[in-house]
């Protein structure tokens, strides 16, 4: 898609880093980065611990300049959110420490209350709200940790690991997050190790290796027999034997006591018929919006 | 910015970093004002070289308090190093000028002094409190973790430096002729004593030119701060 965009003359590039070299202690970190963030595009950077994610991340953000090469940003400025690997000690309940942060970018108060109101429901935050967060565990404060960066609706979006910590809802909570700001046009870059994101949300997947791109992968979205997940409840083997003998049933794994089916779009009808006439239930259908599921299976698996 | 500066000084206070400082400043007025009366502008030149070293110390608490990522979150929030470095300032001023107001109401309402301040002197000895508390802080700049990684290190070069400010006057005293200009790289914070102790019998433009050379190097300190912070990388 995003190629179709440049094909047409609009390149709508948010940031871009062109040969981009950086330097901690007089060794290189990145070498030669040349990188092109769109509007409503999600990257995902994937590779080993130390490969220098975190800080192409902290470059894109304007947080680090580079030794060599440039960040320019063609829009002259740009609203970030940006989701650091281990979110600070901070001496606030989320409220405060939220309501604050809407004030810094400048956000008209009574519409931020009511996004970060329903961004605290979402990932099911709304209990601890006026508690102080030094008594939170990891997964709560990265629960804030995302919050901070996503409201106001940044038009880029930076996550260093965003599902560290999280549990299995809240990273689904999250996940559906990030599809809704990614549908509304905020770029997305994030480093990630679970495939799960990679496979739901990543238009382009960048395995960093050393501080170098040493490969990129790109999938086009919605695409004729691309397959959906479908998350439901079956009851009894027979029921299940007959569902992922269709053939529009792609894969079919327990996960607890649901099953995750990877339905072809174009049976999506007929398979959530099947589920429900065997009187299962049918608990969430996530349309295929990301890469390749075997894709990113194989890059992550580069990247070990 | 003002939002962020009051973030930054919220953020501050419930950390109870200022307590020590704001504590070992105002224990020594209180020292100062043990007995009465006490001569107007002889204290004020004290009170403003207690808060020349209360400010620098306040400084370096203010700007140590907060953590790398926390940092970073504020310069993304805000929109850019600049804007996060001038809501910094500004925050740092808030102590500066609160402890303006508490050395400058404390003895006229608790009537420590001989005789009734005039207004000359009283706004005399708040440019001075400003000017003091502001080169302080503005020391306190360079020596925040952020430059110095070496807490130890940077408390004892600051705290010598302090030092070396308030006795410039008699170091350069000591030194041969031709280094006697070394006096006015230091801070000047022993020329605006001066000009404090002796605000009645000096002519007003002098005096105000001594404050006013104070008020630069603070600016010019802050400038400096500024354009080598904005070339450096934000804390990781």
């Amino acid at each position: 898609m995003a190629d179709k965009r440049e094909a047409e003359g609009r390149d709508d590039g948010l940031v871009i880093l062109r040969d981009t070299v950086k330097t901690y202690n007089g060794r290189n970190v990145l070498h030669n980065i040349s990188l092109k963030v769109r509007q409503g595009e999600c990257i995902a950077l994937i590779g080993k611990n130390g490969s220098g994610k975190s800080t192409l991340l902290r470059l894109l953000a304007g947080l680090s300049r580079p030794a060599s090469g440039t960040r320019t940003v063609p829009g002259g400025s740009l609203r970030i959110g940006y989701v650091p690997e281990r979110f600070p000690p901070i001496v606030f309940t989320p409220w405060e420490f939220l309501s604050s942060t809407a004030a810094v970018r400048g956000l008209d108060k009574h519409a931020a209350e009511e996004e970060l109101n329903v961004l605290l429901r979402q990932l099911d935050m709304e209990h601890a709200m006026h508690v102080k967060m030094n008594q939170f565990s990891k997964g709560m404060l990265q629960k804030i940790n995302l919050i901070q960066a996503i409201a106001g609706k940044p038009d880029l979006l930076l996550l260093d690991e965003p599902l560290s910590g999280l549990d299995v809802k809240a990273q689904e909570n999250l996940l559906h997050v990030l599809l809704a700001q990614k549908r509304s046009g905020t770029a997305i870059v994030m480093s990630v190790h679970e495939s799960k994101l990679i496979e739901r949300a990543a238009d382009r997947v960048l395995l960093i290796q050393e501080g170098r791109i040493v490969k990129e992968s790109r999938e086009e979205r919605w695409q004729p027999g691309a397959v959906a997940e479908v998350s439901a409840r079956i009851p009894g083997p027979e029921a299940l034997a007959e569902i992922a003998a269709h053939p529009g049933v792609a894969d079919c794994t327990p996960d607890s006591d649901v099953y995750l089916l990877q339905v072809e779009e174009g049976s999506i009808d007929q398979v959530l018929r099947i589920i429900l006439d065997r009187g299962g239930s049918v608990l969430s259908v996530i349309p295929a919006e990301g890469i390749d599921a075997r894709m990113g299976e194989r890059l992550q698996a580069a990247a070990r | 910015m003002i939002a962020l500066s009051r973030f930054l000084l919220r953020s501050y206070t419930r950390k109870h970093a200022y307590f020590a400082p704001l504590a070992a400043t105002l224990i020594a007025m209180f020292l100062l004002y043990t007995y009465k009366p006490n001569p107007v502008m002889d204290s004020y030149a004290v009170t403003s070289v207690f808060l020349f070293v209360g400010s620098a110390w306040l400084a370096l608490t203010f700007l140590n308090h907060g953590s790398p990522q926390q940092e970073q979150l504020h310069i993304t929030h805000i929109g850019g190093m600049k804007r996060y470095l001038f809501s910094q300032i500004m925050a740092l001023l808030v102590p500066v000028a609160m402890c303006t107001a508490i050395f400058m109401l404390y003895p006229i309402a608790a009537q420590m002094f001989d005789r009734p301040v005039r207004i000359g002197e009283f706004l005399l000895a708040v440019g001075g409190h400003l000017v003091m508390g502001g080169l302080g802080a503005s020391l306190a700049l360079f020596f925040q973790s952020a430059w110095m990684p070496n807490g130890s290190r940077a408390v004892a070069l600051l705290l010598a430096l302090v030092i070396a400010s308030i006795g410039a006057k008699s170091i350069a005293g000591l030194l041969p002729e031709q280094l006697r200009w070394l006096r006015w790289i230091f801070p000047p914070v022993s020329p605006i004593m001066d000009v404090l102790l002796n605000g009645g019998a000096e002519p007003s433009h002098k005096v105000w030119l001594t404050l006013g050379y104070g008020l630069v190097y603070a600016l010019l300190l802050g400038l400096v701060y500024m354009l080598v912070s904005l070339r450096r990388d934000a804390r990781t």
